[in-house]
């Protein structure tokens, strides 16, 4: 039989694809693919699109008016600090512990749709945290809970979709992973109310939040200009440069004898070490490790020309203008390095093919020399012994091309984490702003992420010191708290610089966060421009479908060419062979995909 | 239709080799049981496996060290499963959706099929175009979202059971297996003999379907048992999920995103994941034991012959 | 003498459709009316069909329409036929329908005898403990996630980590791309066979139960060996499952068990693996706002096809082998 499963449902209805149980698998499918772009997205800019209803008679999304907040209601501001303060680094800024009155009777119980979450928040009804809040701002909140993520744990949002569909709406969402675009799209349709006004008066948190990243505020608004989200910011250093990093086992450097490579002929030449030399001891070394997860020309290529994060689709910003660097010269120049490499023997279709089970598991028997991955865990596991494969893997720096080039995949693009949205069925939603606005101040910020002060967690003492050797803001006492004590990160946090460097760590044996800061320091000096990088694009209705068709087309393609001119299959070095992928690159319609780049630059506001 | 009008031998096995077997009969017997016999270890590898791995350690399960028989046996996967009163609830809530889907599948998809069978029925291939077309034709999630919604069946178990409870798929095997085995004859002879339709139905169509009604509870029992998604989209009381959507949950919180790696402490997390792929394994493990002491009571109605003392 | 069985779903012809042809109405309303208890027992399935299966349909207009949920299936805007003709111009659409109908026809091809064949081995075992552990194991993977499947697969067959590339490297082979633009579709089919062998021989079982033994012990009596039993004999009883299957999965020729194609892409093996339903999913799915029209237009699309396709098979199985599914 054609169907294999004919019991899975009638064969042919799970033939369009639409029947439950195909769009079942194709939910399921939706957040695997997605997990790629979620983490590339949380890394660097995501790329945002929208349909937008007023898309044809919007106004000038430049000049949004100023909010002037809730007419004859007086502006609630910070609380005092709290008695009960942690000691802070000196140019602290985040949240800070404050003192508020519940602002609310409890009078309306207000229901707010929830991810569902067994591993930490367990019944969200009954969480310590959900009563820790209760009792500190006085509002009742039934909470509903939805399995948001599929197997690979993206976002899935089938159910919360057939729920809008259905109009069985909440008076919220929290922690339900919309995508930027969505919160715009259906923002502008009216489901979502404009916080503006109600964040002016009602949110004295957040409002500091805008003053301590000025950036911010521009970066939340849809494309009519209002914000629609109460949103979440992680400022995550390493995560800027996650998807272009490279690793280089270190004890296998030594063992070849060689140092950290600085040009692309030095990279060269230490592959080919580990190849003649078989540091492993396995017979089957791996000189260079990447995959369909982890792409390598984001590291490779950024040495013949600026290469930005996959989700970004090979796009930059030369003088106001998007720009795609996947069919120029320089471009070509990378094929043919990476194409020397094949020819050396020094990369196989693996680098190209591999999945992340596969890297890890050559890197689990010692295999890899340099790879390409957002953490050491992707190329090894990750355990308590810090004399384990995994902590053997030291950032390897981009190292230079032939003609100067030496950037690093960096984005400084905001990011966000989950928002609290609001709907247009909910009545109270100045209860909800400042109930959300109260999750940003560090104690409860801290409860949610730790569990209960004082058993789970607690303030510093004066002296311990934080992951940049600062005086230190926090510490976990027992971590992950257990089930049911908080809320993990799905409240509203701040999770500011200074913030991630308050936790404690020992200078002897660092936090692993600290790792990760020192393998993205050399990134950091070598990062493009801040002009040149694409910043977060919104598309307006038209463009946003072009945009996902054309994606499909062209991205595909590119991959494809990088892999069959890196190994023979196409010819880098035969003109014609050259001039057919631009030209087909051409008939795709990249000039189209391109335009759309710059429209949504154009028109986002920033 | 000819059938003897006695049957003497309604066997299912014919014991060894057997005199008046030919030649060709003796070489196809063992070229047969030789193919079979490579099949099933083929076969048996993927399973050899998946036990196998959720009985080993993680670590030498990610590096790839588990290729037939587990390493470092032990059965921590099982403990967690076993004390997750979430598992042990969903695997019994499951156990009674499938019952329940199986049975109700089964009695449209008889009644279906037999009414289909019927060739001399007016409007009979109006009907089964009436069938086929929503099987060709799909809106997709939200508008059967709509009608689930629309019918008050959110959060009930019977959201779980009643969209897709009836596959023309089936209706359409269960039709033409009707027309194989209650020929038209058998049906004029009750009619002379004044059995009205409910009743010829019941005792002499159901009677002579007994492969085909093990087969419906089967298929539907399988599909139900495998599924998750109705449960998913229809269900918000956890304590109604059935075990395919308990696993699902749990496995979907197994990822780590290293952008959050703040303040966590990483070797646990780690820890956490390793016995997740683990759990995986056991998890299908476990999920499989139930369809497998299943098969065998649906098996034994497929025993040659077993139609022909019915008819009589 | 060979025994010459008549294909039990061949019946008298003296009550062929009756209710066609040029009948007087009234002559044929009385046989309605004497039915009347065939349409009682109809009813169950009728109304469940109306309820689950036909009232989601409306929901097809979605296709026509640029669907949001957050204004509902009328308040969308509607754009008539731009979904279908943005798909049927798309720079890919040969490329994906010539993909579509290699991937499926040659799964097609290789899965729909194979049941069959495992079935009629089956049905001859002599042993019944052998067989029925037989049966046991083939059918046991059908319940293995996919994601498992191609996971196991991959150990198996990856060029870099895989077993059996290991194997042939030791005995001087070069290794071998399974997931290759070359080998690509003979993985994906044979793994599938691997997997549902034993599931889908399942039907076929049930309807050899079907056949009288009587018939193979005069057949035997008469000298035919196990070839010609098997021939006349077995492949007869099931030759209108066999049709009915084969009418049904060619009106899915269009659809794929796409998941798993997802987990197998590569971006070296994208020509040959890229599919209707993988591309329909990507384009709908894995943007940051669900195309839900889009993929509704492409489903569209595949039916308008399936159904034709249907049709197609369904004549030609009433003319070769005088039945089909309506």
């Amino acid at each position: 039989m054609a169907k294999p499963s004919y019991a899975h449902d009638v064969a042919m209805c799970g033939s369009n694809g639409v029947t439950n149980e195909g769009d079942g698998q194709m939910a399921d499918r939706l957040t695997t693919l997605s997990r790629r772009t979620m983490l590339a997205a949380t890394a660097s800019a995501g790329m945002v699109a929208t349909t937008s209803m007023l898309a044809g008679c919007s106004s000038d999304p430049g000049t949004p008016e100023e909010p002037k907040g809730i007419e004859n209601v007086p502006v609630k501001e910070l609380g005092p600090e709290a008695s009960d303060s942690p000691f802070y680094p000196d140019d602290y800024v985040g949240p800070r512990a404050r003192d508020y009155e519940p602002f609310s009777d409890g009078a309306t119980e207000l229901t707010i749709v929830v991810p569902q979450n067994s591993n930490i928040v367990g019944d969200w009804n009954t969480n310590g945290f959900s009563k820790w809040m209760e009792a500190r701002t006085g509002v009742k909140i039934r909470y509903q809970s939805v399995l948001t993520q599929g197997a690979d744990g993206a976002a899935d949002l089938t159910k919360i979709n057939a729920m809008i569909g259905a109009g069985e709406l909440p008076d919220a969402f929290l922690g339900v992973p919309f995508s930027p675009a969505q919160i715009s799209l259906y923002g502008e349709q009216g489901l979502f109310l404009p916080l503006d006004d109600l964040i002016v008066t009602y949110a004295p948190e957040l409002r500091q939040v805008f003053e301590d990243d000025p950036d911010l505020k521009g970066n939340l608004k849809s494309l009519d200009g209002k914000t629609y989200q109460f949103k979440s910011i992680s400022d995550c250093y390493h995560c800027r440069v996650s998807p272009g990093r490279a690793w280089v086992h270190q004890d296998h450097l030594e063992d070849v004898g060689a140092s950290l490579p600085t040009t692309t002929e030095d990279l060269r030449d230490l592959l080919r070490l580990f190849k003649e030399k078989d540091p492993s001891g396995t017979g089957a070394m791996v000189p260079m490790a990447a995959g369909v997860d982890n792409r390598v020309d984001t590291y490779i290529m950024n040495s013949f020309i600026q290469t930005p994060a996959p989700d970004q689709n090979w796009m930059v910003v030369e003088d106001g203008q998007v720009t795609f660097v996947a069919n120029t010269p320089q471009w070509r120049e990378g094929l043919r390095y990476l194409r020397s490499l094949f020819d050396d023997g020094l990369i196989d279709s693996g680098l190209f093919t591999a999945t992340a089970e596969e890297v890890l598991r050559m890197g689990n028997q010692g295999r890899i020399g340099v790879g390409r991955a957002y953490y050491q865990g992707e190329l090894a596991d990750i355990t308590d012994s810090a004399t384990d494969t995994w902590a053997r893997y030291v950032a390897l720096p981009p190292v230079e091309g032939p003609e100067g080039v030496r950037l690093s995949c960096w984005s400084d693009n905001l990011i966000t984490g989950i928002p609290l949205l609001i709907t247009n069925k909910c009545t109270n939603p100045e209860l909800l702003v400042q109930w959300a606005d109260y999750q940003l101040e560090l104690t409860a910020q801290c409860n949610s992420q730790a569990g209960e002060k004082g058993t789970d967690w607690d303030w510093a003492d004066e002296g311990q010191v934080g992951l940049t050797g600062e005086q230190a803001v926090w510490w976990n006492k027992k971590y992950p708290p257990d089930v049911g004590k908080g809320w993990g990160q799905l409240h509203i946090y701040n999770f500011s610089r200074s913030y991630r460097d308050g936790i404690v760590s020992d200078p002897d044996q660092p936090h692993f966060e600290r790792r990760l800061q020192e393998a993205t320091e050399p990134y950091e000096e070598l990062r493009p421009d801040r002009e040149t990088q694409l910043p977060t694009l919104i598309f307006d209705e038209v463009a946003a479908t072009d945009q996902a068709t054309s994606e499909q087309t062209i991205v595909p393609y590119v991959e494809q060419a990088i892999a069959e001119f890196a190994l023979g299959r196409r010819n880098i070095n035969d003109d014609a062979v050259w001039d057919e992928y631009v030209s087909t690159l051409d008939k795709m319609g990249i000039e189209r995909f391109i335009e759309l780049y710059q429209t949504a630059y154009d028109t986002t506001p920033r | 239709m000819s059938r003897p009008a006695t049957t003497t031998r309604i066997t299912s096995s014919r014991p060894g080799a057997r005199i008046g077997d030919t030649k060709i009969d003796r070489a196809y017997s063992r070229v047969n049981y030789l193919v079979l016999a490579v099949f099933s270890l083929m076969v048996i590898y993927p399973l050899t496996f998946v036990l196998s791995a959720s009985l080993s350690e993680p670590e030498a399960l990610t590096r790839g060290d588990v290729w037939l028989w587990p390493v470092g046996v032990n059965l921590e996967a099982y403990a967690a499963i076993f004390d997750s009163p979430q598992l042990v609830r969903g695997f019994l809530n499951s156990v009674g959706y499938t019952v329940s889907g199986a049975l109700l599948g089964t009695v449209l998809t008889m009644l279906a099929g037999y009414v289909l069978a019927r060739e001399e029925l007016p409007f009979r291939r109006m009907l089964t175009l009436f069938c086929l077309v929503p099987a060709l034709l799909s809106a997709g999630i939200i508008p059967t979202y709509l009608v689930v919604y629309n019918l008050g069946l959110i959060n009930t178990p019977l959201a779980v059971i009643l969209p897709g409870a009836m596959s023309v798929f089936n209706v359409l095997i269960t039709r033409t297996f009707y027309q194989m085995n209650v020929p038209l004859e058998i049906h004029e002879a009750a009619r002379v003999d004044g059995a009205n339709e409910f009743a010829f139905f019941l005792r002499i169509a159901v009677p002579l379907s007994k492969p085909i009604i093990a087969v419906n509870l089967l298929f539907y029992g399988v599909t139900q048992w495998n599924s998750w998604f109705n449960a998913y989209l229809y269900l918000n009381d956890q304590d109604l999920f059935p075990l395919q959507l308990v696993l699902r949950e749990v496995l979907t919180q197994s990822q780590i995103d290293p952008s959050q790696l703040a303040g966590a402490d990483l070797g646990e997390l780690v820890a956490q994941r390793e016995l997740f792929d683990k759990l995986k394994y056991a998890m299908i493990v476990v999920a499989m034991i139930p369809p497998l002491i299943a098969y065998p009571f649906v098996q034994k109605h497929f025993v040659k012959g077993a139609l022909i003392g019915a008819v009589k | 003498m060979t025994p010459t069985i008549q294909s039990p779903a061949i019946h008298g012809p003296a009550i062929r459709r009756p209710a066609t042809g040029g009948r007087t109405g009234s002559a044929f309303w009385r046989t309605v009316r004497r039915h009347w208890q065939l349409y009682v027992l109809f009813l169950p399935p009728f109304a469940y069909s109306l309820i689950f299966l036909y009232g989601p349909l409306w929901g097809l207009q979605v296709a026509f329409r640029n669907y949001s949920p957050a204004l509902g299936m009328v308040g969308s805007p509607w754009v008539g036929l731009d979904h279908i003709v943005r798909f049927v111009t798309s720079y890919q659409f040969w490329t994906l329908m010539g993909n579509t109908l290699a991937l499926n026809g040659y799964e097609l091809l290789a899965l729909f005898p194979l049941p069959i064949v495992l079935a009629l081995l089956l049905n001859t075992v002599r042993t019944a403990r052998f067989r029925k552990g037989v049966q046991l194991i083939t059918y046991a993977p059908h319940f293995i996630s996919t994601v498992v499947v191609v996971g196991m697969i991959v150990m198996m067959f990856s060029p870099t980590t895989g077993i059996v590339n290991q194997f042939l490297g030791v005995v001087g082979v070069a290794p071998v791309e399974f997931f290759g633009p070359d080998m690509f579709r003979h993985t994906y089919v044979w793994s599938g066979a691997w997997q549902t062998l034993g599931y889908s021989a399942i039907i076929y079982l049930a309807a050899l139960a079907g056949v009288n033994p009587e018939l193979h012990e005069a057949a035997r009596v008469d000298g035919a060996n196990i070839l010609r039993r098997i021939w006349h004999i077995d492949l007869p009883s099931i030759l209108p499952v066999m049709v009915t299957l084969l009418v049904l999965n060619t009106g899915s020729i269009l659809s794929t068990g796409f998941e798993k194609v997802l987990l197998m892409q590569n971006p070296l093996n994208l020509s040959v693996s890229e599919v209707l339903d993988t591309y329909s999913f990507r384009v709908g799915f894995s943007g940051a706002v669900p195309q839900y029209s889009y993929g509704t237009a492409i489903g569209l699309f595949k039916s308008v096809i399936s159904l034709a396709l249907l049709l197609v098979a369904n004549a030609l199985a009433r003319r070769v082998s005088k039945q089909g599914i309506f």
